[in-house]
């Protein structure tokens, strides 16, 4: 962590080889925490983008009152709501949703994609604040408190937004 | 420990990474099948949901990334220190507080400091204030032609108001502000009108 810390501050001073760094350490997990809010990689992988440069842009905002990795999630939550917000949509999956190449992960197969795309298509039901919060407290193991900071609400308001998101996929994958 | 209680623990602390539990919950779940009933459905869930665990970059998607953001990061100055942000995120405002602040001025400068009536003029507005280290009160006048009342009531002036004046000094303001100034005013000031 204090290499981090050091490469933070590198970046702060504008090393932009110290920033390439953390976007490599943190990539996928925010892609991942996308992919699962919008289900489509490209869609993913441009916000993915935006959301390390506006990190980068705004990085001397970034306090140690939380996580590097919390406050990458917070920039990329919101770049995600307002995304899904200017779509208006309930993040219908396209027909390239799915996973890399087969050479890439040689394991997917048909039943494996259908089975993600199931789940995607469930979790895509949620409304955004649940989706949003069952991601980052299931899949990031982020701390609620943590995640209320992410989502600028309150402790319990992420609480029971994640219980509302449990209940829902339980009835849903239950089927 | 009771059963909501116990249920609670367990969705709250459900994550990808599994369900750390507490002796106590362990002793709870010896005992009660409901529970155990409970616990396997979330395990039951984690299963169902392993497959969306981790979405990873192919190499040529990282490298994409990469070259993206490289070629966007070559046009970005360093980070903003956070100083220079804040100036550039607020110059109307500062400028307004100056501008403010010299129009102040030049009234305190120019102002009668006799206790006037407003009945007894032509004003449309007034403020009677007294100095921080000043217990004499003081009237500022102000014409409806020189419009200068809606101005120094914009919430920037109002602003630098406050941070001059003792709360509650400000005696008086006639009809030429805005409801919304008045209200802003009536809850920064303690106004009576």
């Amino acid at each position: 962590m204090t290499n981090e810390r050091n490469l933070i501050q590198e970046a702060i001073q504008g090393d932009k080889k110290a920033f390439t760094s953390l976007v490599t350490t943190y990539q996928n997990r925010i892609f991942g925490f996308i992919m699962r809010m919008t289900a489509n990689r490209e869609i993913a992988l441009d916000l993915t983008q935006d959301t390390f440069l506006a990190a980068y842009q705004n990085l001397r905002g970034f306090r140690e009152d939380s996580s590097f990795s919390t406050w990458l999630h917070q920039i990329a939550a919101n770049k995600t709501k307002n995304y899904l917000k200017r779509a208006k949509r309930e993040v219908p999956l396209p027909e390239n949703y799915d996973t890399p190449s087969e050479a890439y992960r040689p394991d997917n197969d048909y039943d494996r994609k259908e089975q993600q795309k199931m789940l995607l298509e469930a979790i895509g039901t949620l409304p955004e604040k649940q989706r949003s919060t069952f991601n980052l407290r299931y899949f990031e193991q982020m701390k609620f408190d943590e995640i209320a900071r992410a989502q600028e609400v309150s402790v319990s308001a992420a609480k029971t937004n994640f219980s509302e998101a449990m209940k829902k996929l339980k009835k849903i994958l239950g089927k | 420990m009771r059963c909501f209680e116990v249920k609670q623990i367990l969705q709250e602390n459900f994550t990808a990474a599994g369900v750390e539990l507490e002796a106590e919950v362990k002793t709870h779940l010896d005992a009660c099948v409901k529970c155990r009933e409970y616990l396997q459905e979330l395990n039951n869930m984690a299963s169902a949901l392993i497959p969306l665990d981790s979405f990873e970059l192919t190499p040529e998607e990282s490298l994409q990334l990469t070259n993206a953001l490289d070629a966007q990061l070559i046009r970005e100055p360093a980070p903003i220190p956070v100083q220079d942000r804040e100036n550039r995120i607020f110059p109307i405002a500062r400028i307004l507080l100056s501008a403010a602040a010299v129009i102040l001025m030049v009234i305190l400068s120019t102002s009668p400091t006799q206790d006037i009536s407003i009945a007894d003029t032509d004003y449309e507005g007034v403020i009677e204030y007294s100095s921080l280290d000043d217990e004499t009160m003081t009237s500022i006048f102000f014409d409806n032609d020189d419009d200068l009342l809606p101005s120094l009531f914009d919430q920037t002036s109002a602003a630098y108001l406050a941070s001059q004046l003792r709360p509650g000094q400000v005696d008086d303001v006639f009809e030429s502000i805005t409801d919304e100034e008045l209200a802003w005013l009536e809850k920064n000031f303690s106004l009576e009108i």
